[in-house]
């Protein structure tokens, strides 16, 4: 297993377009935190939790990130016939899975403890210099846990879409589709609304607060879990031809 | 001892049978031709001996057990099913990641480059490779684990004869080491110069598991006869059980018969003879013969 995670995560040092997603996302984080902090104390936008939400902004630009690098890396397996090799390497296919759930739960933590750590200090220096405070200390924990976890759950279900896909595009549209319909149908369903994918990633975040953290948390995990294992006995499973 | 163990597998894909109660084995040490027309079953046959379909009935082992069941399958059997990579990744660091996987030391990677001459090519994104340098990519990954037994779907498949000269003494040279190689092919040329034995297939079914020279000889010897009187000496040679056929003006091909018999033959029979020699027995004529022949049964040597 360890060795399998260790593949996963050569697989992502070795692609050049993992720098650049991560060059693209530092620069998000950089531009929110700059841009946004600076317009701190017009109109209202003063308290510290107002201020955070910059940063949870950033959060959420990493959520996509790793929800469409988990689910490219999972569908690019079929769509470039490696996937054979990954078999090949480790019959037990949910091993092969569950090694790229766990690569990229590993990334999300790492890539969310970097972005928010980038953007908090900027932003803490730059709404310093206004007179302001992000007030980063219980509530910068509770905000960086949400990050980290919002993150991972995106990450791994990036892999599990992109598994139950088998094709990148297909995958970025399932992703995207999901956040899209979700915002559209979201006022029709009312309190379920609160349970879909996304909906619950910005629970989890703290950009609503809709049902509590914690079990925004549980049902993303359950959520997660769920579809790995339909992924698994479902898809995963097939014959490669 | 047999490595490779195939017994009545059968695979069904929704209505169409892939493979249809095929049985054979493959002996250590040995290199094996396995061979079949395009669509006869090749690659899903490969393709359940290393678990990647299952089989609808019957079994695939290797060494007794199923490929899942192994213990490092890397280091025990060196596959290529198709010579795949991450395009945007270096042939060093598609190497790489697969080392890791196998958990063999990355160093192999360079190692496998430099066996299969792609070592100046190292640092270069696999997916500018040509057909032949994705296949050399492909051998270097099959034997990252130096494993004792091969599987090779086609791996001659679209290399110029430079290519195939290069496979041919590369085979030859892993064979030299004891290895047991099986190695699917089409086309019966690219591997005849290779391998011990052939394994024959056609729509799903064994043809013949024979070695390669029985396989050419058991056509049994072809002669071809140039006569005034070829009707007459037609005659007198299927009177005598040979089959004989016309084929253009005043010429027989005789199949079965030696030339000593059909000479004597014609003497008894005051038969003039303008030519008598044997035709080269043609190995691709052999195999199309039997693969074009779809209702012809099993024969296992």
């Amino acid at each position: 297993m360890i060795a399998l995670v260790h593949s996963e995560l050569l697989k992502l040092r070795t692609l050049r377009s993992t720098a650049w997603a991560a060059a693209a996302l530092l620069a998000i984080a950089l531009l929110t935190a700059g841009l946004g902090m600076g317009d701190a104390g017009q109109k209202g936008y003063s308290t510290p939790e107002q201020l955070r939400e910059t940063i949870l902004a950033v959060g959420y630009a990493a959520v996509f990130f790793l929800a469409v690098m988990g689910a490219i890396a999972a569908a690019g397996e079929y769509r470039h016939r490696t996937i054979s090799q990954r078999f090949l390497a480790s019959p037990a296919r949910r091993r092969v899975l569950l090694a790229k759930l766990t690569a990229y739960a590993g990334v999300g933590v790492g890539t969310a403890l970097v972005i928010t750590a980038v953007a908090a200090a900027l932003g803490q220096a730059v709404v310093s210099s206004k007179g302001y405070t992000l007030d980063l200390g219980d509530a910068g924990l509770r905000m960086t846990a949400g990050i980290v976890l919002a993150t991972v759950f995106a990450g791994m279900l990036g892999v599990v879409v992109g598994a139950i896909t088998r094709n990148p595009t297909t995958a970025m549209v399932a992703i995207f589709g999901v956040w899209i319909a979700g915002k559209i149908i979201g006022d029709w369903i009312g309190d379920a609304a609160q349970y879909l994918p996304f909906a619950l990633i910005e629970n989890v975040l703290g950009l609503t607060a809709g049902i509590a953290w914690g079990y925004a948390a549980l049902a993303l995990a359950g959520m997660t879990a769920a579809l790995a294992v339909v992924a698994q006995r479902v898809f995963v499973s097939r014959d490669v031809t | 001892m047999s490595i490779i163990t195939i017994q009545n597998l059968t695979k069904d894909f929704g209505a169409v049978r892939a493979v249809d109660d095929l049985s054979f084995e493959i002996d250590e040490g040995k290199v094996v031709g396995f061979l079949g027309p395009n669509g006869s079953g090749k690659t899903t046959t490969l393709r359940s001996l290393v678990g990647l379909v299952t089989p609808t009935s019957g079994t695939a082992t290797i060494h007794g057990v199923p490929y899942a069941e192994l213990e490092s399958p890397l280091s025990q059997i060196g596959v290529m099913l198709e010579a795949a990579s991450h395009p945007a990744r270096t042939a060093r660091n598609h190497l790489r990641v697969l080392a890791a996987e196998a958990r063999v030391p990355l160093s192999r990677a360079d190692e496998m480059l430099e066996l299969v001459d792609l070592a100046d090519a190292a640092r270069r994104r696999s997916g500018g490779f040509s057909l032949g340098m994705t296949q050399r990519l492909g051998l270097a990954a099959a034997l990252l684990g130096d494993p004792q037994i091969l599987v090779l779907d086609e791996p001659a498949n679209g290399l110029d004869p430079e290519g195939i000269r290069w496979l041919r003494d590369f085979l030859r040279n892993l064979a030299s080491e004891g290895r047991t190689v099986l190695l699917s092919s089409h086309v019966l040329s690219e591997v005849a110069q290779t391998v011990d034995e052939v394994v024959v297939i056609n729509h799903g079914k064994l043809i013949t598991h024979s070695p390669l020279a029985a396989l050419s000889s058991g056509a049994g010897p072809r002669v071809r006869v140039r006569s005034p009187h070829y009707e007459r000496l037609s005659a007198v040679l299927t009177e005598h059980g040979h089959d004989a056929t016309h084929d253009g003006p005043d010429t027989l091909v005789v199949v079965g018969a030696a030339q000593e018999a059909i000479g004597q033959l014609a003497f008894d029979h005051g038969v003039v003879l303008y030519e008598i020699a044997p035709e080269s027995s043609n190995l691709e004529d052999v195999f199309f013969d039997l693969t074009s022949t779809p209702e012809l049964e099993a024969v296992a040597s």
